[in-house]
């Protein structure tokens, strides 16, 4: 056990250095795993699972989701979602910013990425806030926080990759996320309106929109729509229209959700070859570095594995006796800490080898677990020092510092901590709607 | 001087961009199959028996294709929380060593793939339906990951000579 | 006097037959025949099962159990034990296979590399639907997972369309309605809870087909083992390995008929005389093509059947 905590805090120190995390688990994975057996059984092992990293015909499902997020992008479907949004909460004090909230929950429900849907609104929102006198803190802060939705409610890259490490149904896990995903939405709203009480002239009232203007607006967002009734109705049986019934896997979804996206942009006369192009080379280059860092956790846990660390650990618990909750206490808190560092990606490759199968021992739901990850994650991508949306959107709106955009997220990241305490407390939240339907 | 370097950088650019480029071709593909599969199936009954084993070989190159071109460019996911400290010590020389470092590493695994594909041509082995012998795909692994190998050391010895990145006039965080 | 670890490499569900049952059997044989000098460590999923082979043979663990079906081409002799129709139990039938690899295959070397320790195959496997099929005919209509071999060769005659996927991915193929059935052992429905997407299970006696699967372990691993634990062990691999494996296999497969009438909506249908008539005749079809190749090879496969037949009859 203690060699293993060393390879991880070895893992740990080496990604401090700029290391990339691949190369870093990948290096101290395999010196560990030589340990245990031969060198020459460690490197067949990772040579291995190099080659095949592309044989299980279910990871086609990551480029494709990926390529669907950025074909939505070009899609310009964003824009008519905040309209949309906008034409019913403008009016109220601190409504835009509730707009985006609402708006970048819808687009979490074609978007994989959080990263992605962060950028997108800050494009989109960022312009008419600052128009309507918006101060920065609450602006930056409801996207980067709002943005945060797009790994929760489904589809979600993230979800995947727990769904592909762990083995649990990923339809199953999008499932979960609906109702997490509303319930931040929900409790982001509240915090809008929190930060206008105290300070009424951050977020002033927008004009008001006829009942003509929101019909209007609403027609706009039929391409979002068709779209998450196509990959979302796909999924779960919804898409019949005798004697057709269409219907697919995660693996399948992800394809039709990527030339859906494809379509709707080419009708609607958005995306220009470039674009297309663009999108595709963004696509493959982070399809390369996410297959780089999963092959590189898959390698550290065969080592975590060999050296016996999660049975080790359960052991642990089991004889001191501790209460399962205490435990997951423990792991969440270390999460939150983690979470202050490390890249969501990184965070949960990193851990999940390391506490999935105590988790699952002490007799936690997988399922829900995941959400969980999810939810931490999220919180990760907001947390100083280093909080990726936060860093996304500070490159689109350069003149606002990071310490206001970080000021700015400090309400969203007070109801996000009370929205896990709520998943923690009570797992039905989480568990309901999957365990309703199969 | 500096005309050499540019040469040299869009040699390199050009020689990681056509495998990129047929990255971006299978996923293309991918997603065209997967969709005319679950069409078919779904309005004839007649889906593509072939597939699974197709979807695995165009997912190979989505994987492995653009490896190199995000080796080169330094995109690969890192921590870059300690990224101004490290700038200032001037870390960018020693981090071109790790680079290097973690080429000569990998000189292992990449001559056991060849093995293994080898192997499994040795073995006769084949996808079932379409009966394409899977050392093939192998070997463009392989092919893919000496050639992501050659990226590191590039990028490592940029790095370590001009202290930047390579491709960049400056020092720049990377992103991913 | 010095003991011994042997890691076990192992892939399926926690849960599954062969990880609750069948290594710890054949630990406690190892166990026994050594007095406690060797003992085995379990692993599970150092690499996905196509990989397992290559994990033994260059010593990333010492023991492993392979499907076959996962590297196609590479076993010919495998497709023997495979066919339809023979009228025997697991371990029965896994304890002629052994004898008759000896007698027949083991000339092919197609396990080289690494030392064989057991042969076994799987109950008769039966189709899963999600549809009742009332008669043979009606699966021409289906589309069917199948993981390859003879299971995919009978599909392909059977008229239905062939999906391609391993076992695990069953229940999410029916589910979300890619797939109507799955070709699938009994044991299947239960440890894979196909008795929810698909209630239907239509039973040919005999089976559709069987599968086929070895126990490897690291050569070098062995050998370096002291002569005589070497030779205590190769008193119990063989024969006894694969009989105590195929036990583990009707154990299974009883629960999975279990959850089957267990199941509200579950429903056994077998087929008629008339259809086990017509799938008979369809089955020599697959034999004689099983038959070419295996003589392509360079075996006598009619020798070998003769010899599984006699084996079985006793
Ligand atoms: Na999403
Ligand atoms: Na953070």
């Amino acid at each position: 056990m203690v060699t293993s905590l060393l390879g991880l805090a070895a893992v740990l120190a080496l990604s401090l250095l700029r290391v990339p995390i691949a190369i870093a688990m990948g290096v101290v994975g395999v010196l560990g795993y030589a340990m245990e057996t031969s060198m020459s059984a460690s490197i067949s092992m990772a040579a291995r699972l190099i080659t095949d990293a592309s044989q299980d015909y279910s990871l086609t499902v990551v480029p494709l989701f990926v390529l669907m997020g950025l074909f939505v992008n070009k899609g310009g479907m964003a824009d008519e979602l905040y309209e949309a949004a906008y034409s019913f909460l403008g009016h109220l004090r601190g409504g835009l910013a509730m707009a985006t909230i609402v708006a970048c929950g819808g687009f979490s429900a074609i978007s994989g990425s959080s990263l992605a849907t962060a950028a997108t609104m800050s494009r989109v929102a960022m312009p008419q806030m600052r128009r309507f006198g918006y101060n920065d803190t609450l602006s930056t802060g409801s996207i980067a926080a709002g943005g945060t939705l797009g790994i929760l409610i489904p589809p979600s890259v993230i979800l995947i990759i727990y769904g592909l490490l762990t083995e649990t149904s990923i339809g199953k896990l999008f499932l979960a996320g609906i109702v997490p995903g509303m319930l931040g939405i929900l409790l982001y709203l509240v915090a809008v309106r929190f930060a206008v009480w105290r300070d009424p002239s951050a977020g002033p009232a927008g004009e008001r929109s006829t009942m003509r203007q929101r019909l209007h607006a609403l027609r706009g967002v039929w391409a979002i729509l068709l779209l998450f009734f196509i990959v979302i109705g796909g999924l779960y049986g919804a898409l019949n229209f005798w004697p057709i019934h269409i219907t697919f896997s995660p693996t399948e979804a992800a394809g039709v959700g990527a030339t859906g996206a494809f379509l709707i942009s080419l009708f609607r006369r958005q995306m220009s070859l470039r674009d297309m192009l663009s999108a595709l080379s963004e696509a493959v280059t982070t399809t390369a570095s996410l297959f780089a860092v999963l092959i590189g956790a898959w390698i550290f846990s065969n080592y975590v594995n060999m050296a016996g660390l999660p049975s080790q650990l359960q052991a642990l618990v089991l004889n001191w006796g501790t209460s399962p909750f205490l435990v997951m206490a423990m792991i969440i808190l270390i999460y939150v800490l983690l979470g202050c560092v490390f890249e969501s990606m990184s965070m949960l490759l990193l851990t999940v080898p390391v506490f999935f199968p105590v988790v699952v021992a002490l007799g936690f739901d997988p399922v829900w677990f995941g959400i969980v990850v999810v939810v931490v994650v999220e919180i990760s991508l907001i947390t100083p020092p280093v909080g990726l949306n936060v860093f996304v959107l500070k490159r689109v709106v350069q003149d606002v510092s990071i310490a206001t955009i970080f000021r700015g997220v400090t309400p969203f990241w007070i109801v996000d901590l009370i929205r896990l305490a709520i998943l923690l407390g009570i797992p039905a939240v989480t568990l309901f709607l999957p365990n309703s339907i199969h | 001087m500096s005309s050499f370097r540019n040469t040299v950088t869009a040699v390199l650019v050009t020689a990681v961009r056509l495998p990129k480029g047929l990255a971006m071709a299978a996923l293309m593909l991918l997603m065209v199959m997967t969709f005319f599969d679950i069409l078919l199936r779904s309005t004839v009954n007649a889906p593509i028996e072939a597939t699974t084993e197709l979807s695995r070989i165009l997912l190979m190159f989505v994987v492995f294709a653009a490896m190199p071109e995000v080796t080169l460019r330094g995109t690969h996911v890192a921590v870059d929380l300690l990224a101004p400290v490290l700038d200032r010590v001037g870390f960018a020389r020693i981090e071109g060593l790790i680079l290097i470092g973690s080429a000569v590493l990998m000189v292992w695994p990449d001559q056991k793939i060849l093995t293994l594909a080898m192997r499994s041509k040795s073995y006769d082995d084949m996808t079932e339906f379409l009966h394409i012998p899977t050392y093939l795909p192998a070997l463009c692994v392989f092919a893919f990951m000496v050639m992501t190998t050659a990226c590191f050391a590039i990028a490592g010895l940029w790095l370590l000579l001009t202290g930047y990145s390579f491709g960049f006039e400056r020092r720049e965080a990377k992103e991913w | 006097e010095a003991k011994y670890t042997l890691t076990i490499s192992s892939w399926g569900p926690p849960t599954s037959g062969i990880n609750v049952s069948m290594w710890p059997q054949i630990t406690r044989l190892i166990e026994e025949a050594t007095d406690g000098r060797i003992t085995t460590d379990l692993k599970l999923n150092l690499a996905p099962p196509p990989a397992q082979f290559d994990m033994i043979l260059d010593g990333a663990a010492d023991l492993t159990w392979i499907f076959h079906g996962y590297n196609p081409g590479r076993f010919v002799s495998a497709q023997m034990i495979e066919l339809p129709g023979y009228d025997a139990d697991s371990a029965t039938l896994s304890a002629a296979y052994w004898q008759v690899y000896q007698d027949h295959f083991a000339g092919l070397d197609e396990h080289r590399g690494v030392k064989l320790i057991g042969l076994m195959t799987h109950g008769p496997g039966q189709l899963a639907s999600a549809s009742r099929i009332e008669q043979l005919s009606d699966i021409a209509d289906l589309k069917i997972r199948t993981g390859g071999g003879v299971a995919g060769e009978v599909v392909g005659l059977l008229g239905a369309s062939r999906i391609q996927l391993p076992a695990p991915s069953s229940y999410e193929a029916i589910a979300s309605k890619a797939a109507d059935a799955s070709m699938m052992t009994i044991e299947g429905r239960k440890s894979y809870n196909l008795v929810e997407v698909a209630p239907f299970m239509y039973e040919m006696p005999g089976g559709f087909y069987r599968g086929s699967f070895a126990l490897l372990m690291n050569q070098e691993k062995f050998d370096a083992l002291p002569a005589d634990l070497q030779t205590a062990l190769d008193t119990v691999f063989g024969l006894d390995t694969s009989r105590v494996a195929g036990t583990v296999w009707d154990e299974i497969d009883l629960e999975g008929r279990q959850a089957t009438l267990d199941t509200p909506g579950n429903e056994i249908i077998v087929a008629s005389p008339e259809d086990q008539a017509a799938f008979a005749k369809l089955a020599e079809g697959v034999k004689e093509k099983v038959f070419a190749s295996l003589r392509d090879a360079g075996a006598d496969p009619e020798a070998a059947y003769a010899e599984i037949l006699s084996l079985i009859a006793k």
